[in-house]
């Protein structure tokens, strides 16, 4: 069974160090993700169009709502990995790009030396079991590294095609905007289309198409945030938090908190900490 | 002014909106902003991008009301408003005078009684305490100057007109995203970049020292009369309309050198007409006659500036952005906007007390500015 060894939250977000056996569904959030191989089984990551094979030589970098899934790719037994989830002010803060501030360059980092080191470092924190005051300075330079070599040589996107990518149809902000209301309730995509006058099949194409991910998964996206929000920064008990974010029993909330974060609610606020 | 701050938090990129403010309300832990913008922005597809980006459990507030200047009575209203609704932060969002109506309504908020006490003229600036609450300004195509800046002008309730100043003012965070403006039309977009390239001419002549301002007010400029065509010409071209933002930008960052004799024009035909006249409009007209006037008070700078505008020795500067401008369509004398005689010598008498007429490179007084005003009447 899939669990947690270590999660640390930052400033600038978490890391999370893993042990992975089952495959986690098709998913995408705010936070940008780096997830390096520490070891055991490899594992095969579909960032979106393109598929990354995580070893001791590859890592892979998904940007904000950028949708991925992951497996184990093979039978070495559970994958060990190193996970990192950096908020988008980190981007807004140290991208150089005006056209992209919010994404890295390329899905595959090369595991070069300097980063090798930095995953050692940072893998080494979260099995000290207890918050640091240098986590913070680890995720940043970690990011700084990945970043830098992620649009080292890519080429630039038109600027008309960026422009395309940023200007969502105000339908899809407003249903954006409800969603963002009304999450914790019983959201039908029916109704989400209604209010955004569009019917059901043209508004789900829309919306995939602006945003990268269907509205059911967006709507996952913004309550797994909330339930580590809630998992945190409150004494909430996981029960509560689950009825609180629409689910009918604790059993359900697991059910959907494991399969969008990979372990249960309940190990998640065990092994967590806060820098 | 020899001390140079540049300036407060200021996101500038593509599609940076949503996520800026997610993320700014979010570090912030905010949860309660009372947001401040016209009708004309709320009702229009941009306020649904506002609202995206809000964050989860958050619950807004909104305030259109917005005067045509800030007002004591408005910012009292507002006060109001943020305590009723136990709100933690002010959104403004649009133009400059939504951003200076919430810089007033910050000192309402955080001080109660008149504020009459705290403009310029009362030695008010001191007397502004440190429990303002935080403001994030977004402007669209226009508000960079109101975005950036220490300053808010205001009526106070007795109808006098007064003018706040104090760094505390400032916005803490400033959002600026190009595709906000795609979709604005040629008028609009005309009078923003009159605006910007009055802010960065005349910060640039001003005679205070402040080298980096210089550099930004310069860039600015190019940056505007290069780019500004594009944008009229409606190319469709991102790339045009963010350097055109840009340079709104510079020249709202370089006005903290001070400005000229044509800011105080403007402010003081906004103030005497009360009719919600627009600055980039009055810039624009009033700018040439200012040059003409300042001709032989910075030849250096002027000698700078024929050369960004690509002008021979022999060109006129003040003719050769008169010319740059009437390709433009916005109104080119002052009596096109409805204002007579009566107004100027009024506006004259405004003037000759705004604070930028004491860094225009030439000393200017009443008589000087209803000359120049009557010139492009």
């Amino acid at each position: 069974m899939s669990g947690a060894i270590s999660v640390h939250h930052g400033a600038f977000g978490r890391a999370a160090l893993y042990e992975l056996d089952k495959p986690i569904i098709t998913h995408a959030h705010r936070e940008a993700h780096l997830i390096f191989y520490v070891d055991g089984g490899k594992a095969i990551m579909q960032i979106g169009d393109e598929a990354v094979l995580a070893d001791s030589n590859v890592a892979g970098a998904v940007s904000p709502w950028q949708p991925h899934s992951f497996d184990v790719a093979d039978a070495g037994g559970p994958c060990m990995c190193l996970v990192l989830y950096i908020k988008p002010i980190w981007f807004l803060e140290n991208s150089q790009s005006v056209e992209h501030a919010l994404s890295f360059g390329a899905s595959k980092i090369n595991m070069t030396k300097p980063i090798s080191e930095w995953v050692f470092r940072l893998t080494s924190l979260l099995l000290e079991q207890e918050g640091s005051e240098l986590f913070d300075g680890f995720l940043y330079e970690m990011t700084r590294l990945c970043y830098d070599q992620s649009w080292r040589g890519q080429p630039h996107v038109g600027f008309m095609e960026s422009a395309r990518s940023k200007y969502v149809d105000f339908r899809v902000r407003r249903s954006i905007r409800l969603m963002k209301e009304s999450f914790a309730d019983d959201v039908e995509i029916e109704w989400l289309a209604k209010e955004s006058g569009l019917s059901r099949p043209h508004f789900f194409k829309l919306f995939k198409k602006q945003m990268g991910i269907t509205p059911n998964l967006y709507l996952n996206t913004l309550r797994a945030e909330q339930a580590i929000d809630d998992l945190m920064m409150t004494n909430k008990t996981v029960t509560d938090i689950g009825y609180d974010l629409g689910f009918s029993s604790q059993a359900s909330f697991t059910r959907f908190f494991t399969s969008n974060v990979g372990i249960p609610p309940s190990d998640y606020r065990r092994v967590a900490h806060i820098a | 002014m020899t001390l140079i701050t540049y300036l407060t938090r200021v996101h500038f990129a593509d599609g940076v909106l949503e996520e800026a403010l997610w993320s700014e309300l979010e570090s912030g832990r905010k949860k309660r902003p009372l947001i401040l913008s016209d009708d004309a922005h709320m009702k229009a597809d941009l306020a649904e991008r506002l609202l995206s980006g809000l964050p989860t459990r958050t619950k807004p507030h909104i305030y259109s009301s917005i005067p045509n200047i800030p007002t004591e009575v408005c910012a009292r209203d507002i006060a109001a408003r943020y305590a009723e609704h136990k709100c933690d932060v002010l959104l403004a969002f649009g133009t400059s005078r939504t951003i200076d109506t919430a810089k007033v309504a910050r000192v309402a908020i955080a001080h109660a009684g008149s504020l009459a006490g705290f403009t310029h003229s009362q030695g008010g600036s001191g007397r502004i305490g440190s429990g303002l609450p935080d403001l994030y300004a977004i402007p669209g195509i226009s508000g960079f100057g109101a975005a950036v800046s220490a300053y808010a002008p205001l009526v106070l309730q007795s109808g006098e007109r007064g003018l706040l100043m104090c760094r505390k003012l400032i916005p803490n965070v400033t959002i600026c995203d190009p595709t906000l403006t795609i979709g604005a039309g040629a008028r609009q977009t005309a009078s923003a970049g009159a605006d910007a390239i009055a802010h960065c001419i005349e910060a640039y002549l001003s005679k205070s020292y402040n080298p980096p301002a210089e550099g930004i007010a310069l860039d600015g400029l190019r940056r505007a009369i290069a780019n500004l065509p594009l944008v009229m010409a409606d190319k469709g071209d991102i790339y045009a309309r963010r350097e055109m933002m840009a340079a709104g930008l510079n020249g709202a960052l370089a006005l903290q050198k001070g400005l000229g004799a044509s800011h105080a024009i403007s402010n003081a035909l906004e103030a005497v007409s009360n009719a919600g006249l627009n600055q980039g409009d009055l810039k624009r007209i009033a700018l040439p006659g200012v040059l003409h006037f300042n001709r032989e008070a910075a030849p250096e700078k002027f000698d700078a500036l024929q050369g960004v505008f690509r002008l021979g020795k022999s060109d006129v500067l003040s003719d050769g952005v008169n010319r740059y401008f009437d390709s433009l369509p916005l109104p080119r004398t002052l009596s096109e906007l409805g204002l007579d005689i009566e107004h100027l010598k009024a506006a004259a008498a405004v003037a000759s007390s705004d604070l930028a007429s004491e860094t225009n490179p030439r000393i200017v007084g009443e008589t000087d500015y209803l000359a120049i005003m009557r010139s492009v009447h």
